[in-house]
């Protein structure tokens, strides 16, 4: 089944995304960020990267976790493949993130992504799973 | 998104809109469009965020939005605030991600005969100097954390020191290219880590350096006093603080969600999370901001220097036969500290404006001599296929929107929606067939950013013209554009 698809607004882009725990929520959107940002298929799982965080929700939790791994991407020019989430509750957020050093030659650019917003995100529980709708500035 | 507004405009005007003080806001929205824009404004949900930013503590005046508004997160793109420097919170929703995200326009002695047939090898040469597109950057400018602190310090006069440009540079760009509250210790290291190696480069995305040539004179007098003429060939410049200024607003937000918990401040949306100015969290970000707009100041003005050289190099003339000079540099998204007369009383106003242009009357004192009888140039880029304008600041922006006016097209259709239309069509070769040379790192980024996909600039410009926030003084349109 499709675990996420593109919301698209006139001068932004965002992704719905549904999981079926809170866990599979926060790897599905990290998934469906990398897809939006990189051809992900050809990238190799050669570097291991933890991160982790603390915040007030699940919500500022996800931004967060986003958003280092776009800090990662750009500042030490990365590009992920995979995210495992390894412990989550509304506290606090441990992640392990796969990927290797960006080569021009084989890595595909597909959008660029200046940060990840908060605007009207809200982590919410439907038909028996979880969705999220993230914004992102481009 | 989807759902329509339930925020009613009231017209006051032949091109000024009241949304009254109603429920949780503190003051009036004012909303500056025509008639026809209505329909789409409507349409999406930027009301609701004039609405919104009208609820936070402080506000000055009326929560207002320029003619290019369109929906963005937490405020609207063209929103203009002002909060009370005592009273007031700072907001790093309300300048946007891109801080100091702007504009700077060149003139030059050339007349558009003289690059015509040349104007292929211009963007070339253009398009090799200047880095653009993803990871790319200048082997010959490579910073180190000092030196990097010194640019957040000093922003345009770090680059004019170190050899980019000159003094004269510095007279026309707001501020002087350099914010004297900057605080780089307040910048975090991922911030710094992050924009180190893209100071000097373009960026992606609506990015670009366009070069262009004057098709109409509509203020003989003032386009003179800005070195503009009819023909005469343009460069305009386009970007910002780049990953530096991204990560300091991320960085942020994080701070002012729980700094207002912590003041007790109720947020409609969390993106317009704030503190108040004279909080710790206030100064900090507003240090921290003022940096990052040092370093988007100090990126222009680099990138200027590399315009004159690819010039000079392509057309083999001097720089005073070329006289490609600044007409000026004005920033889009920031907060500033102002003097304004609000409410029949000076004070000091932290003027909020994303999305939005300064625009200063004659004889303000933050004006070049130069410029003293014609108020601040505003510059407001369009399309890359059709037109861009050249304004001049005035009193009643002054007296009505704290010297704000608008800032540019604004995007009609989405990005995807935009690469759907160009299908099957060579926007790069349409364009050339109209005499429009493109150069971009990635060719979907000439279908994302193709003229059909932004709304027609000069019906902007007319609302603001009509409502006498800022007037016209010349058009420019474009011949070749590098493209992030």
């Amino acid at each position: 089944m499709e675990y996420s698809r593109l919301i698209e607004h006139t001068a932004d882009i965002g992704i719905e995304v549904w999981g079926a725990s809170p866990e599979e929520l926060f790897e599905h959107s990290a998934q469906a960020f990398f897809e939006l940002m990189w051809n992900v298929p050809v990238v190799l799982p050669e570097r291991k990267f933890d991160i982790s965080e603390n915040g007030n929700s699940y919500e500022e939790l996800l931004v967060m976790l986003l958003s280092d791994l776009l800090y990662l991407h750009e500042a030490e020019s990365v590009v992920f493949n995979r995210l495992e989430i390894v412990g989550l509750t509304p506290r606090e957020v441990r992640a392990v993130a796969y990927g290797e050093p960006f080569d021009g030659g084989r890595h595909k650019i597909k959008t660029m992504i200046k940060a990840v917003t908060y605007h009207e995100i809200e982590v919410r529980q439907k038909d028996g799973g979880w969705v999220v709708r993230i914004i992102f500035d481009i | 998104m989807s759902e329509a507004t339930t925020i009613k405009l009231e017209k006051i005007g032949d091109v000024k809109f009241r949304i009254p003080r109603h429920g949780k806001m503190n003051a009036d929205g004012m909303v500056y469009a025509s008639d026809s824009m209505l329909e789409k404004i409507y349409e999406d949900h930027s009301l609701d965020q004039v609405y919104n930013v009208a609820t936070l503590p402080g506000i000055v005046g009326s929560s207002m939005a320029m003619p290019d508004i369109h929906w963005g997160y937490g405020f609207p793109i063209g929103g203009v605030a002002a909060f009370s420097a005592d009273e007031g919170i700072i907001s790093p929703g309300g300048v946007g991600y891109d801080i100091n995200c702007g504009v700077r326009l060149l003139r030059t002695e050339l007349e558009l005969p003289k690059v015509k047939g040349k104007i292929k090898d211009i963007v070339s040469r253009l398009f090799s100097d200047i880095p653009s597109g993803v990871g790319s950057s200048r082997k010959d400018l490579n910073l180190s954390f000092s030196q990097l602190n010194e640019v957040l310090k000093e922003g345009a006069i770090w680059a004019v020191a170190n050899g980019f440009g000159s003094h004269e540079d510095l007279e026309h760009i707001e501020t002087h290219g350099s914010i004297d509250m900057a605080d780089p210790d307040m910048v975090s290291d991922k911030a710094k880590k992050r924009g180190k190696n893209q100071l000097g480069t373009l960026g992606s995305g609506n990015h670009f350096v366009e070069v262009g040539y004057v098709d109409e004179v509509y203020d003989e007098k003032v386009a003179a006093a800005f070195g503009l003429y009819l023909s005469g060939v343009t460069v305009f410049i386009h970007t910002g603080s780049r990953g530096l200024g991204h990560q300091v607003c991320d960085d942020y937000i994080r701070v002012m969600l729980n700094a207002a918990r912590k003041y007790g401040i109720e947020l409609a949306d969390k993106q317009l999370c704030c503190a108040p100015f004279n909080s710790p969290e206030g100064k900090e970000y507003f240090g921290a901001m003022s940096a990052a707009a040092n370093f988007a100041f100090c990126n222009r003005q680099i990138i200027t220097h590399w315009v004159r050289e690819s010039l000079q190099r392509v057309l083999g003339m001097s720089p005073k036969h070329l006289g490609l000079e600044l007409v000026y540099d004005v920033a889009h998204n920031m907060a500033k500290l102002e003097r304004h007369t609000a409410g029949g009383k000076k004070q000091m106003l932290v003027v909020h404006r994303k999305g939005a242009t300064r625009a200063f009357p004659p004889h303000h004192p933050e004006l070049p001599d130069d410029y003293k009888e014609t108020g601040q140039p505003v510059l407001i880029p369009g399309d890359m296929g059709r037109y861009s304008y050249v304004l001049a600041g005035t009193q009643k922006a002054m007296e009505e929107t704290f010297g704000s006016t608008c800032h540019g097209a604004g995007r009609l259709m989405g990005r995807n929606a935009a690469i759907k239309k160009a299908h099957g069509r060579d926007i790069r070769r349409e364009l050339a067939d109209e005499g429009i040379y493109v150069r971009a790192a990635d060719s979907m980024t000439i279908c994302e950013e193709m003229p059909e996909a932004y709304k027609d600039v000069s019906v902007v410009v007319d609302v603001v013209q009509k409502a006498g926030i800022s007037r016209k003084v010349a058009r420019l349109r474009p011949l070749g554009v590098i493209k992030g």
